[in-house]
């Protein structure tokens, strides 16, 4: 293949231009300013049951401050209640709100955060903004921890519950309100309380003892539970401690 | 601003109380319908321990309700573990309850039979009760194990341990011999209590078991007879020449409600098991028969054609208040109040004769039946099952079979002979 004089002129004045673009990026010309970007996030997958704060603890990087303009000063804020039955809290010293000042004249003060400082007081279990070693999250037995473990032990125990046998046309309107008391090995240390009944009188009269054999029958041919050893026993509860209602279809 | 704040704080505080009073969980149980599989191993401690273990296991497939495994096949206990058995070694028999108990000789001569009723799953006692009985009643001490074995299992009130009597019928068909026979449910102790000179239909059990009222055709001439089973004595219960028949007693077991023909009418009476002069019920033309309590006395079911067919009545137990309470097509009769009150059986004539239910105010009705001609029902005493004679199609004496009234196959009664107009008798004492 033979080039001709103009192809030749061409290919040569790609080359210049190529060497001469390679240059001037040598020489930081093409450098523009930029905003540096934020630490990369940390996600990392749970199980259904997890602790309360699975996130880092700390941030080591302050994120980039608001640029929104400033219109007020933040108002107090009471932290909402931490949901922790047990132990029951001290009741906190009231905040005193402090009366509203006057909304500012906006000014451009980009670097200002709308909230306060003070917006995490109250939560203790909050994470630090301090540069100190990240700690160890103590778990908690959330509402949704409290429904997940739930739903795994009567996962665990329905398939025994599946097989139990037909003992009325109107045993369905009867429930019971049963209570466990768990060991760590997810076995029972007590036969299974009846807490309570509820239905017609006479129906509870009928089938309370049949339900009952078969709530007792599906924990003692379904435990061991497998459920998660940290949420046994918490400050806020744990599944030591079980309470569901019963009832056949 | 502060506005907001503080409807976002009642609205997290009020999440919080939610979470803390949320419902709990529930777990639905299956309601399957399998007979529960129970192991009825030989009681120790005498040697009609093995027949005592087969009548609870006959007993207990007799419900239609459970499977029993045994007596033989299975391993021998000692006494000492009739009360706590080797649970672990009963699961791996692949059973769910586990009939066990002992027989003892009592100083006064009779014997105590131990009766223990364990779930083996759950590893834990469900019911135990000794029974004491002479030496020749050893069956009924069998009968009131099983019952108290169903009774735990089922939440139903027990009725293994009762009688029947029927119309027990031998013979040709042109001279058959009609004679009222008596026996245990199970058809043990089977004896007749009349002679066969008369002809005997529909005979009933008193509340109490201890008497039976049937009609006997006297001269060709059907009269109601009150019969005292202990000393098998018999009255008339109308003196005189009067045509009575479909007996039954009231609740109380004090008086009887019957039909009388009288003047070409017939109506339903009620008197006094003493004697006295019978009060008139009904008084519409037509015929007005088989009159049946309901269990708390206040009324009583009937049939009537005064309305041109066989119909179901109800009316109060002093004749007020007479209403007709079967519409659903065909002829209706032999009402029966159930013993729980709140059914009556019937025999249903629609084509062939089937035995069904209806609720006690009418409507609700259920044919549990299938024969050719199912009729004559009678309810066990707790209102579960009801008997029946059922009569082929062609050539074949009739025989009794009694229905769950919840479902489920018929099955026959073991009767020696041929057999009509069951009476199940209340639970024995």
């Amino acid at each position: 293949m033979k080039l001709d004089r103009a192809e030749w002129t061409g290919t040569g004045a790609a080359l210049l231009f190529h060497v001469a673009l390679i240059g001037a990026l040598s020489m930081s010309l093409a450098n523009v300013d930029s905003t540096p970007e934020p630490p990369a996030m940390e996600v990392e997958f749970v199980e259904d049951v997890g602790l309360t704060a699975a996130a880092p603890q700390s941030i080591a990087v302050p994120p980039p401050p608001s640029q929104a303009p400033e219109i007020g000063e933040a108002d107090p804020v009471e932290a909402p209640p931490v949901v922790q039955p047990r132990p029951r809290p001290a009741p906190s010293p009231v905040v005193k709100p402090t009366p509203p000042k006057p909304a500012a004249p906006a000014k451009p003060a980009p670097r200002v955060s709308r909230i306060g400082d003070d917006f995490l007081k109250g939560i203790g279990e909050a994470p630090s903004r301090s540069n100190a070693p990240p700690k160890a999250a103590a778990p908690t037995f959330s509402a949704k921890a409290r429904a997940s473990v739930g739903q795994a032990i009567l996962r665990q125990v329905q398939p025994c519950a599946d097989r139990q046998p037909f003992i009325g046309e109107d045993a369905n309107q009867v429930r019971l309100r049963v209570n466990l008391k768990l060991a760590r090995s997810g076995r029972l240390i007590r036969p299974p309380t009846i807490l309570g009944m509820s239905g017609d009188p006479d129906l509870r009269s009928k089938y309370g003892d049949l339900l009952e054999d078969q709530v007792r029958r599906i924990f003692a041919e379904c435990t061991p539970l497998r459920l998660p050893a940290e949420l046994y026993d918490t400050a806020d509860g744990g599944w030591n401690d079980f309470t569901f209602t019963y009832r056949v279809n | 601003m502060r506005l907001i704040f503080t409807v976002l704080l009642a609205g997290l505080a009020g999440a919080a109380v939610a979470q803390d009073t949320q419902e709990p969980p529930e777990l639905v149980g299956g309601s399957v319908r399998t007979n529960t599989a129970i192991a009825v191993p030989v009681m120790p401690g005498n040697m009609i321990g093995r027949q005592v273990s087969e009548v609870i296991a006959s007993d207990l497939r007799s419900t239609g309700l459970f499977t029993p495994i045994g007596p033989g096949g299975l391993p021998s206990y000692s006494v000492e573990e009739a009360g706590n058995p080797a649970y672990p070694n009963w699961r791996n028999a692949g059973v769910a309850a586990l009939v066990s108990g002992y027989i003892e000789q009592r100083p006064d001569g009779r014997m105590t039979i131990a009766c223990y009723l364990h779930d083996v799953t759950a590893g834990r006692t469900l019911a135990n009760q000794g029974f004491a009985v002479s030496g020749n009643d050893w069956r009924r001490a069998a009968h009131k194990c099983a019952d108290l074995v169903y009774s735990r299992l089922s939440g139903q009130q027990p009725f293994l341990d009762t009688r029947v009597v029927y119309v027990a019928e031998t013979g040709p068909k042109t001279n058959r011999q009609k004679r009222v026979a008596i026996m245990d449910s199970d058809g043990s102790n089977h004896r007749y209590l009349t002679i066969g000179r008369n002809t005997v239909v529909t005979p009933r059990f008193s509340p109490r078991g201890d008497k039976l009222v049937y009609v006997s055709h006297i001269g060709r001439r059907p009269r109601v007879l009150l019969y005292d089973v202990a000393s098998g004595s018999e009255r008339l219960l109308i003196p005189g020449n009067h045509i009575t028949f479909a007996p039954r007693f009231s609740p109380n077991g004090r008086s009887v409600v019957f039909s009388m023909a009288n003047g070409g009418n017939t109506d339903i009476y009620v008197v006094s098991v003493d004697g006295g002069e019978p009060r008139r019920l009904t008084s519409a033309p037509g015929a007005d028969t088989s009159p049946s309590f309901s269990p708390d006395g206040r009324q009583i079911v009937f049939e009537s054609d005064r309305s041109g067919t066989q119909q179901l009545y109800v009316m109060g137990a002093d004749g007020s208040n007479q209403r007709r309470i079967s519409f659903g097509g065909g002829r209706y009769a032999s009402p029966i109040w159930s013993p729980t009150g709140n059914l009556i059986a019937f025999t249903k004539i629609a084509g062939p004769f089937r035995i069904g239910v209806m609720n006690a105010g009418g409507g609700g009705e259920r044919i549990l039946t299938n024969g050719w001609q199912d009729e004559g029902p009678s309810w066990a005493p707790n209102g579960q099952f009801v008997m029946f004679h059922r009569t082929p199609q062609g050539a074949g004496a009739a025989r009794l079979y009694a229905v769950p009234v919840n479902g489920g196959n018929a099955r026959i009664m073991p009767t020696p002979v041929g057999g009509s107009d069951p009476s199940w008798s209340p639970l024995n004492n």
